[in-house]
């Protein structure tokens, strides 16, 4: 569902994103981990069409964003860390026209708000202006109208910011249940716990390269951890920035 | 989805949030909604006035008076044309390639062209309310004097609209050349090269032709060089000529003249919109794409190889100098300083702001009037002061009242910081009133110099520009501080809220008073001589107490209770 294929992104001399090549099968739950200034968010613009590539491809069910934008775009929903919400709307208001804008119908669109409604806990605050709601509220309702046209993929960034424990066990759960109905889960996190938890695989980024896939198991047992995800990450990570160090030294 | 379909749900949930606002603003202070009601009645009826009286004035000159409305208008409609050009850029910046919505817009299945489409739409209507605020005084006077029915503003409104798109489309397709030929540090250098050569243009042209030939009191010659100065206005290339000449023949009842520049107004706006949305709109991706990968940018370090020092620049050298501030203070003004010559939105609007002062100071070299005439003296002197102090109170207003605002939700790394919001509030003070006051003393000088003025003027002038600098500083540092908005990163949107609203309006009613203080004495003395000279000193002595009063109320009363709110105010 979700395939980069030398997916590369330069800014200027720095390098973003370098060669990553991985694919993510539909109904899998992958999660992007990665150190800050990793290329994780920079991958993920690349994904949703906001950043072009600078070489390589970035195919989304199929249809490579750059050059089917719009039938790419079909197929996925996107929530970023801090997501974009008129503030002037009620949370109703706000769904029904994400929904006007993924073509659905005005009796499903309906009904699927009122399902979001409810998936969401969002009862109360339904018809309150979205500006004077709180944070975790208002991210709950961003990945509410995300989920709202059932999208095939659905790429999240950092979910859990700002969401109390009930709220961010909530937006789990669904998370979870929507990818074992088939939806590809792409959710990038630094919390390892989440990854941990959910994920059915993980590629971990670092200095814009891909420096592990798999799922969790099979990463521990190829390089002999059998800790929490946390000690393997540190040590991935590590191994690598001094690989780089010394290739910088040599140079 | 089709682009129809596209639009029409976007103008549905525009028109909800619409509602929503106007249902909103029942909530709101009673007071703030009097004030700007009296804004916008005041600014209105005052324009319908000054116009009025003006075309009356105009249609006075025998043989003349007709070509002289004409020519107002063509000169008129001719700088909005401008105005809207520059405008709808600014805007179309902000509203294309820094707004969340459209980063949002961009990731649904919309075209790339639909989210420029309906983003030029919603950049023209945003652009467009100046416009409209400001030609419609103009409109209606024009039409009282000419005795015109409901018919001749209904169909005002067919004009306007086509006019609008046209430097709309300009602008967009200007503003899409730069975001994809520019890199922004090329941009900034080439305006700053650009702003370097107009500013050496303007000094070598600033000597005034012959001082015998400025002081005249013929108004033939002088009417022959303003006609002769405004004759670019009427090319009939330029759309501000066909709408002014449209609107001009539907007064004289000439509709089929208005008809015929009707029609080749909106051929050509129907034109500009079909390249904006065909041509034009295929460069938006791509430019946005090209922004989007230029990021935070980066300096360079002052060393190499694990050396991470900060490399000075010249402002921060400048400050290391001036070992009597303390530490916090230089690091504020520093970091206001790199704040604001990195934020492209924020400069650029102050090197236009300088552009049309530049403008105003070039047209000052051959401009005449009656010197031997202490009305027409005196008057022209006090329109400069008036001039030079909107000036600062524009520049008060629109660059140092967000200021506090702009800290926003960073406002907890200065709240925490040992010194407190107290002197973060005096900070701002100090370096508005310095850079105003610098700022406008220049402009000052040299406008005085260029209109011959005598030096007792000048140094009174002087004294005013530096009281009018602490008083207009502190009305916007201290409201700035009373009226944050801090859910804005946009100063403009900060700006047009109600505390900026109220500022400007403080300012100007400031100004207005000082300006009046200082001109009754001198006319009642100079001009209409029905002062003894003792009783012009007294009330001379009288006026300028009361300014000096006055100014100092104006710097300290809002910065007083600034200082009280913030040390109060929870981060």
């Amino acid at each position: 569902m979700l395939q980069a294929i030398d997916l590369t992104k330069k800014f200027g001399r720095l390098t973003a994103v370098d060669a990553l090549n991985f694919e993510i099968k539909a109904g899998e739950f992958f999660c992007f981990l990665g150190p800050n200034g990793a290329g994780k968010t920079t991958t993920i613009k690349m994904f949703t069409g906001l950043v072009r590539p600078t070489s390589g491809r970035a195919l989304v069910g199929g249809h490579d964003i750059q050059l089917e934008p719009v039938e790419a775009k079909r197929l996925i929903s996107f929530v970023p860390d801090s997501p974009f919400l008129y503030d002037k709307l009620t949370p109703v208001e706000f769904m029904t026209f994400v929904g006007q804008l993924y073509d659905m119908k005005s009796d499903v669109l309906r009904r699927g708000v009122a399902a979001m409604i409810e998936l969401f806990d969002l009862q109360e605050v339904h018809n309150q202006m979205i500006g004077g709601l709180s944070h975790g509220t208002r991210q709950r309702i961003a990945i509410a109208a995300g989920m709202l046209h059932d999208p095939r993929i659905f790429i999240i960034d950092e979910p859990l910011v700002g969401l109390d424990p009930r709220s961010a066990r909530m937006v789990k759960n669904i998370l979870k249940k929507r990818s074992q109905e088939g939806c590809t889960v792409f959710l990038s996190t630094h919390l390892l716990s989440v990854a941990e938890e959910l994920a059915d695989r993980i590629g971990i980024i670092a200095h814009g390269r891909l420096i592990a896939l798999g799922s969790i198991d099979d990463l521990r047992k190829q390089h002999g951890k059998i800790g929490q995800l946390e000690e393997l990450f540190l040590e991935l990570t590590e191994e690598e920035a001094a690989e780089r160090a010394a290739a910088l030294a040599g140079t | 989805m089709t682009p129809w379909t596209a639009f029409s749900i976007l103008s549905r949930i525009k028109l909800t949030i619409l509602r929503h606002r106007i249902q909103g603003v029942r909530e709101e202070s009673s007071l703030m909604m009097f004030v700007i009601a009296c804004f916008v009645g005041g600014y209105l009826g005052a324009g319908y006035f000054s116009f009025y009286e003006a075309i009356g004035f105009l249609y006075k000159f025998p043989g003349l008076g007709q070509v002289l409305v004409d020519r107002m208008f063509h000169l008129f409609f001719a700088f909005l044309l401008v105005m809207l050009f520059f405008s709808n850029m600014i805007i179309g910046y902000s509203n294309l390639f820094r707004n969340a919505e459209t980063r949002w817009l961009l990731t649904l299945p919309i075209r790339h062209a639909d989210v420029f489409r309906w983003k030029f739409v919603e950049s023209v209507c945003v652009a467009s309310w100046a416009f409209l605020f400001l030609s419609c005084p103009l409109m209606v006077a024009y039409g009282t004097h000419h005795h015109v029915d409901w018919t001749f503003y209904v169909t005002l409104v067919a004009l306007f609209i086509p006019f609008l798109f046209i430097p709309a489309a300009f602008g967009a397709l200007g503003l899409m050349m730069v975001s994809r030929v520019f890199q922004r540090r090329l941009f900034k250098r080439a305006i700053v090269v650009v702003a370097g050569i107009a500013v050496v243009y303007t000094v070598l042209k600033l000597r005034p032709t012959d001082a015998a030939d400025l002081r005249t009191n013929q108004i033939v010659p002088v009417l022959n060089q303003l006609l002769d100065n405004t004759r670019l206005m009427l090319s009939p290339l330029l759309p501000s000529y066909w709408l002014s000449t449209s609107i001009l023949a539907m007064g004289d009842g000439m509709a089929w003249k208005a008809g015929f520049f009707f029609l080749v107004l909106l051929a050509n706006a129907l034109l500009a919109l079909l390249f904006s949305f065909t041509v034009t709109c295929a460069f938006f991706y791509p430019g946005y794409a090209q922004l989007q990968g230029q990021g935070g940018g980066s300096l360079r370090s002052a060393g190499a190889g694990g050396d991470y020092r900060m490399r000075l620049g010249l402002v921060e050298k400048l400050f290391n100098a001036l070992t009597w501030m303390s530490n916090p203070v230089r690091g504020l003004i520093v970091k206001d300083w790199k704040v604001f010559i990195r934020d492209t939105a924020q400069w650029s609007q102050f090197v236009i702001f300088f552009g049309l002062l530049g403008i105003y100071i070039l047209n000052l070299r051959s401009f005449r009037y009656d010197w031997n005439n202490p009305f027409t003296g005196g008057l022209i002197a006090f329109l400069n002061l008036t001039a030079c102090s909107m000036t600062m109170a524009t520049l008060t207003t629109r660059f140092v009242f967000p200021q506090f605002s702009l800290e926003g939700r960073r406002l907890w790394i200065v709240g925490m910081a040992p010194f407190g919001l107290r002197q973060v509030l005096l900070e701002k003070f100090w370096v508005s009133a310095a850079g105003s006051m610098l700022i406008t003393l220049s402009l000052m000088w040299l406008t005085c110099w260029m209109l011959e003025m005598s030096y007792g003027l000048t140094v009174l002038f002087t004294i005013t520009v530096v009281l009018m600098s602490l008083a207009l500083s502190g009305l916007a540092v201290g409201l700035g501080a009373l009226y944050p908005n801090f859910k804005d990163d946009n100063p403009s949107k900060v700006v047009s809220g109600f505390g900026g609203t109220f500022c400007l309006l403080l300012s100007i009613g400031y100004i207005a008073l000082v300006v009046i203080a200082e001109v009754v004495p001198i006319h009642l003395y100079f001009v209409a001589k029905s002062l003894p000279l003792d009783h012009f000193l007294a009330l001379f002595a009288l006026a300028w107490c009361a300014i000096v009063g006055l100014s100092i109320a104006a710097a300290v009363l809002p910065m007083k209770l600034a200082i009280r709110h913030v040390e109060l105010l929870e981060v």
